[in-house]
């Protein structure tokens, strides 16, 4: 079963009597377990796109469905409950709280789902250690790198174990060697958690570490599959090149 | 969302904002403090009012005055202006009604002097009397000098010229044999057979009303000694006054040949005793009044002392006492106990007032919080958390600082009561029913006040509370 199932979906933003569209008749699905990115100018409507599939925005027109639910149709109780249990999120600005602990940040998402601390402080040592932040889970966020904060919300994301992990510019604010490993770090989830990954970018290079893309252009969106043999390569690629020589394009 | 989650979000929380929210508390708890010390306040002052000065559990009632039968019946009939034991039993059987105490009150005139041993001058007074069953004192007496009771059937009665020809304890009084006075208006004085005895004195006892009067406004203005209820025990002789019956200082009085001096000591404070006056054992009040004022004056009695069950029974007991064809004395005791309500909510209306601004205030505070942790409730959301938790992490953590300022407020109230106390009893002069304290908590004062503290904080959190449940969380996170 298809965990995304996007059909014509349509998305306007009205402003007294300024409509701007943004997704027109927009239609797509991913399955479980895919690695997937969005790529697309900005004001392109990717980040609309991703707080559409997280139900963080829920006026459209079309259809849309998470894990067979509708978006629409649910209460906000319900919303909040797939939201808890399918669905985790990564944001460019990491949005972790600073005056809890790395390890209390991890935690918070179980506060909300009512589920026992202890079993939520175990599971922040086990996912601390896994994105390599072990060592800074008594730390509040301020003493930490950029990457290292961005480990630390990506554990947050996925310690209630979520079917899809929604990531909005992860390495936005990233320099381009910890981007490319927090990529990796996602590529691994992907791999060894059977995680879905949905990575929202404007760095073309970085959508090319993605075995699909699906491209946002004039309201539109064209899905591109990457030979998965020359992964590797652009990753190693996307970690060494400077910026100004790396092209757009030949990903297709 | 646990309770557990949410109080460790809310703790952190509150850590986190520590002060910001303590001066909105501080608000809270100002308002609080004023609030339970007015309540202690009105407390004490109902106490004394009630307990004290008027009982409000009681009404005294008196046979209705427009009942034109039965005044036309006590004007041309035998039967006297007055209530008999049938009119008691009714009123006893009355639903609410725990105690009822018939008086008799004297009717005719007598005048008192004596107390030199004691205050060191001579007081003479128009004696004000009645009479009450003295099994209905016996209980609240605690060792009188002597039993309030009829001590006749104990007296030698031994004939006597002087004091010292009687037993200790005893004096020699006159006594008058044949008819009663009012029979013996034209009779020739030396046809009445008249001699000495020895008698016990007659056991009389004083209303608080009426030592307080004694002490805060005759006493001083005399120079005399003020009493209070350990002397009263501990005198004997000295509390001795003789009472002159069918004399007056003004009114009519009985042949002077027919007068008789007689001795009462005053053996106690009672708040069954008259306010105004002096209260005896029934059966003298009633041999004398049929002495001097005739039988149908001894048979009657003038009112009788309702107690109800509760303070809050009395006003069904009245309506009940009214609908037997009775009337009550005196609403004094309802009039003083409204006015002390009237007060009361003047107070507590200044207090309200306070912690509705302090309530205000922390709307203003809760509206900033939000505004501060605008992104942090749009992540909330993205992780899972409903408009519900959201709102119920902004209400809790009011409820906690209600809490804390209600529990601050009670503490300053109590400290400011010391103070107080302190202060009104050392600097103002001793005045009527002053009392040891000014303020009385009682422990539903505290659970008000920490409840209103509570409910102010989360209604002032309220309308902030929702605006945080509806933020757009796409916005927020922006």
């Amino acid at each position: 079963m298809a965990l995304i199932e996007v059909e014509k979906l349509t998305k306007t933003y009205r402003l007294g009597n300024l409509v701007t569209p943004v997704l027109d008749e927009v239609s797509f699905r991913i399955e479980e377990g895919e690695f997937c990115s969005i790529v697309g100018p900005s004001g392109s409507g990717k980040t609309t796109l991703l707080n559409l599939l997280g139900g963080l925005d829920r006026e459209y027109e079309g259809s849309l469905r998470i894990a067979g639910q509708e978006m629409r149709r649910l209460s906000d109780r319900q919303i909040s409950l797939l939201r808890s249990r399918t669905i985790g999120f990564i944001f460019q600005s990491f949005h972790l709280l600073e005056h809890l602990t790395c390890q209390e940040n991890v935690m918070l998402p179980f506060f909300f789902a009512g589920r026992p601390t202890e079993e939520a402080r175990q599971r922040a040592v086990t996912l601390l250690e896994k994105v390599g932040v072990a060592e800074k889970r008594r730390v509040r966020p301020t003493y930490i790198s950029g990457g290292q904060k961005q480990r630390v919300a990506i554990a947050r994301a996925l310690i209630l174990q979520p079917k899809l992990l929604l990531c909005d510019e992860p390495t936005g604010n990233l320099d381009r060697e910890t981007g490319a490993q927090i990529v990796e770090l996602f590529r691994e989830l992907n791999r060894d958690l059977g995680v879905t990954v949905l990575v929202v970018t404007h760095d073309e290079r970085m959508s090319r570490t993605a075995p699909r893309v699906l491209r946002l252009w004039d309201r539109k969106i064209e899905d591109t599959r990457t030979d998965p043999s020359r992964l590797v390569e652009d990753l190693a690629r996307a970690s060494s090149v400077p910026p100004a020589t790396a092209g757009a394009g030949g990903a297709g | 969302m646990t309770l557990v989650g949410l109080t460790r979000v809310v703790s952190q929380n509150i850590w986190r904002n520590a002060t910001s929210l303590s001066i909105s508390a501080v608000g809270i708890a100002a308002g609080i403090a004023l609030f339970s010390l007015f309540l202690a306040l009105v407390e004490q002052v109902r106490n004394v009012v009630e307990g004290d000065i008027v009982p409000i559990d009681e009404v005294e009632v008196v046979p209705l005055s427009s009942d034109l039968q039965r005044m036309a019946s006590s004007i041309f009939g035998e039967d006297s202006f007055g209530l008999s034991d049938d009119d008691v039993e009714t009123i006893r059987r009355i639903p609410g009604v725990v105690e009822v105490l018939p008086r008799m009150n004297l009717s005719f005139s007598a005048v008192s002097f004596g107390g030199k041993a004691l205050v060191g001058s001579e007081i003479r007074v128009e004696l004000i009397a009645d009479g009450i069953p003295p099994e209905q004192v016996r209980d609240e007496l605690a060792d009188p000098a002597l039993p309030f009771d009829d001590l006749r059937p104990r007296q030698s009665n031994r004939i006597c010229r002087f004091d010292t020809d009687c037993l200790w304890g005893e004096y020699c009084e006159i006594r008058y044999g044949g008819p009663p006075v009012s029979q013996l208006a034209d009779a020739d004085p030396l046809s009445v057979p008249r001699f000495r005895a020895c008698a016990l004195p007659v056991p009389a006892l004083l209303s608080r009303y009426l030592l307080e009067f004694y002490n805060t406004i005759f006493a001083p203005g005399h120079g005399y000694v003020q009493l209070n209820e350990g002397l009263l025990r501990a005198a004997e002789k000295e509390l001795q006054f003789n009472t002159r019956l069918g004399d007056s200082f003004m009114g009519p009085e009985a042949p002077r040949w027919r007068q008789r001096n007689l001795r009462m000591q005053f053996i106690g404070v009672s708040e069954k005793s008259m306010d105004l006056g002096v209260t005896f054992p029934i059966q003298y009040v009633r041999d004398w009044n049929r002495e001097y004022a005739g039988a149908k004056d001894g048979a009657r009695y003038s009112s009788v002392s309702v107690r109800a069950a509760s303070k809050e029974d009395i006003s069904d007991v009245i309506r009940q006492v009214r609908a037997a064809g009775f009337d009550i004395k005196s609403r004094i005791a309802e009039q003083v106990s409204s006015m002390v309500e009237v007060i009361g909510i003047i107070l507590l209306l200044i207090a309200l007032i306070v912690i509705t601004i302090a309530g205000f205030n922390i709307t203003h505070t809760f509206l900033m919080l939000v505004l501060e942790r605008r992104r942090e409730i749009g992540l909330f959301r993205a992780i899972g958390a409903t408009r519900a938790n959201i709102r119920n992490v902004f209400l809790l953590e009011a409820g906690f600082i209600g809490l804390l300022a209600g529990v601050l407020g009670l503490l300053l109230a109590y400290v400011s009561s010391l103070v107080f106390d302190t202060m009104l009893i050392t600097l103002v002069p001793q005045f009527p029913y002053k009392p040891d304290t000014f303020f009385d908590f009682q422990p539903w004062i505290a659970a008000t006040a920490i409840g209103f503290a509570v409910l102010f904080t989360i209604v002032g959190a309220f309308v902030p509370a929702l605006r945080a449940a509806r933020l757009d969380p796409v916005r927020a996170l922006q």
